[in-house]
């Protein structure tokens, strides 16, 4: 199996069982008064491990199936996560963070955007809900709260994908500073 | 090559937009929005089984995470319900502290109305310093020269006799109390008509006793001592005439020679509230 191929399975799982645990799990759970979203957290670490284009078909098929699944307006998550994965993998493409606070940041911008690009959208479209405090607070504290579990949906999405994908050369460089340029394996 | 990257990944970008931007106009719109409805419908209806199994399967992992949750709301809760505990208890204290004033009020009406001190220009006052100690008898009114106090007046309280003001500034007067050894007050037993002077009981400052008594054995147990209405001193305080003091607690035995009469304070001279200063007294 190609390695394309599998990153392209390992997505699909992973956007099936993201959805669904979000829907089954986590938007069941209020913690002050708001629910996490792991499907902008997902999108963002799935774009910014496999870059902007998987990232932002990623996006796209996960907000299908948000909007599929919530029986919501089709295409509106779609439209964000899109733009959710694909700047994800643009960051990672421009700026190549490597901060050990990379994913929460990235976690906490990516449900601004979400929250924020939903919000507006939702607007456009003429639902007629006040833009209130209460609208701003929920925002604000999803954004918190999405924060607190960014890194360990980061460190799982991460160990998940990472099979699948091409070797870092930063990575194959650390490896052959530490090893001599051969596999442990290799050398045994 | 890099240009043709950079194109490609643009047209995937602008194509899954535009594609996210027809989806959104078809479900809002009318075309294709029934047929995408019914995408939508059909989807639930598979999703549906997968969703309650996958939901029994977490209902662990989310019953943690509600019980923590419940956890917060009920600490929220607790403070909430604590704050409003303590708003109405100052509620309760408020209201009993008016409901103690008015049964207060209700009984220096009772007793100026009864032994007609309403000549005597009663000035109503408040306790505002009472000291806690063994060693002094004496208290501060909230009432001074600027409502008519002036020294030597009686002070009463809904019970009886307390004291005597000793000294007088323009909003404030100190009051001794009766049993305080500087103290003496002309009473009389009001069964026996006996007549003698109260004063403290040394060593024992929720007592008083009635010395100077002619025929001691005419008082018994139970009696109630009332001023006399008689100066105690030349010069001292001028009291009305039966206000209550105290009731008597104990008598010599009979045929003794010495022997003190007892008598417990009408008045309960440790916890002082409202009390009402005799200002204006015929002959004072």
């Amino acid at each position: 199996m190609s390695d394309t191929t599998n990153l392209t399975l390992r997505l699909c799982v992973l956007a099936f069982v993201s959805v669904l645990v979000q829907i089954t799990a986590v938007a069941q759970v209020r913690i002050f008064g708001v629910n996490a979203d792991l499907s902008p957290l997902v999108v963002a670490a799935a774009g910014f491990l496999t870059g902007a284009l998987p990232g932002a078909a990623f996006g796209f098929g996960v907000g299908i199936f948000v909007d599929l699944a919530f029986a919501q307006t089709l295409g509106v998550s779609a439209l964000v996560y899109v733009l959710v994965g694909y700047g994800a993998g643009r960051v990672r493409e421009l700026r190549a963070p490597e901060a050990p606070f990379t994913p929460l940041a990235l976690g906490a911008a990516a449900t601004a955007v979400a929250s924020c690009g939903y919000a507006v959208l939702e607007f456009t479209l003429g639902v007629t809900a006040p833009v209130s405090l209460l609208l701003v607070r929920d925002i604000l504290l999803t954004i918190a709260l999405n924060s607190l579990i960014a890194v360990p949906v980061y460190s799982l999405v991460r160990r998940w994908l990472i099979p699948a994908l091409p070797e870092d050369p930063r990575r194959r460089r650390r490896r052959a500073y530490t090893t001599g340029g051969l596999s442990p394996l290799s050398r045994s | 090559m890099h240009d043709k990257t950079v194109r490609r990944r643009r047209a995937v970008l602008a194509l899954l937009v535009v594609v996210s931007l027809i989806l959104i106009s078809a479900s809002v719109g009318g075309s294709g929005g029934g047929a995408l409805h019914t995408v939508q419908s059909g989807f639930l209806d598979v999703l549906s089984p997968v969703e309650t199994g996958a939901s029994k399967a977490l209902t662990p992992v989310h019953d943690l995470f509600n019980w923590v949750g419940d956890v917060f709301h009920a600490a929220g809760q607790r403070d909430k319900l604590r704050k409003e505990l303590a708003a109405a208890d100052a509620e309760i204290i408020a209201l009993q502290a008016k409901q103690h004033a008015s049964i207060e009020a209700a009984k220096f009406q009772h007793m100026d109305s009864t032994l007609q001190l309403s000549p005597d220009a009663p000035v109503q006052a408040s306790v505002i310093n009472q000291p806690e100690s063994l060693w002094v008898s004496h208290v501060t009114i909230n009432a001074g020269s600027g409502a008519g106090v002036s020294v030597y007046d009686p002070v009463i309280d809904p019970d009886g006799l307390i004291g005597t003001v000793t000294q007088v500034a323009p909003d404030s007067a100190i009051v001794t109390l009766i049993n305080d050894p500087s103290s003496g007050v002309t009473a009389r037993d009001s069964s026996s008509r006996e007549i003698g002077s109260i004063g403290p009981q040394p060593g024992s400052p929720g007592e008083l006793v009635m010395g100077l008594v002619s025929r001691p054995s005419e008082v018994k147990v139970g009696d109630l001592i009332v001023t006399a209405g008689e100066r105690a001193t030349q010069g001292g305080s001028l009291f009305p005439p039966n206000i209550p003091i105290g009731q008597v607690t104990g008598v010599p035995a009979a045929g003794s020679a010495g022997g003190s009469i007892l008598v417990a304070p009408a008045a309960d001279l440790t916890s002082l509230d409202n009390v009402q200063v005799l200002t204006r007294l015929p002959g004072a």
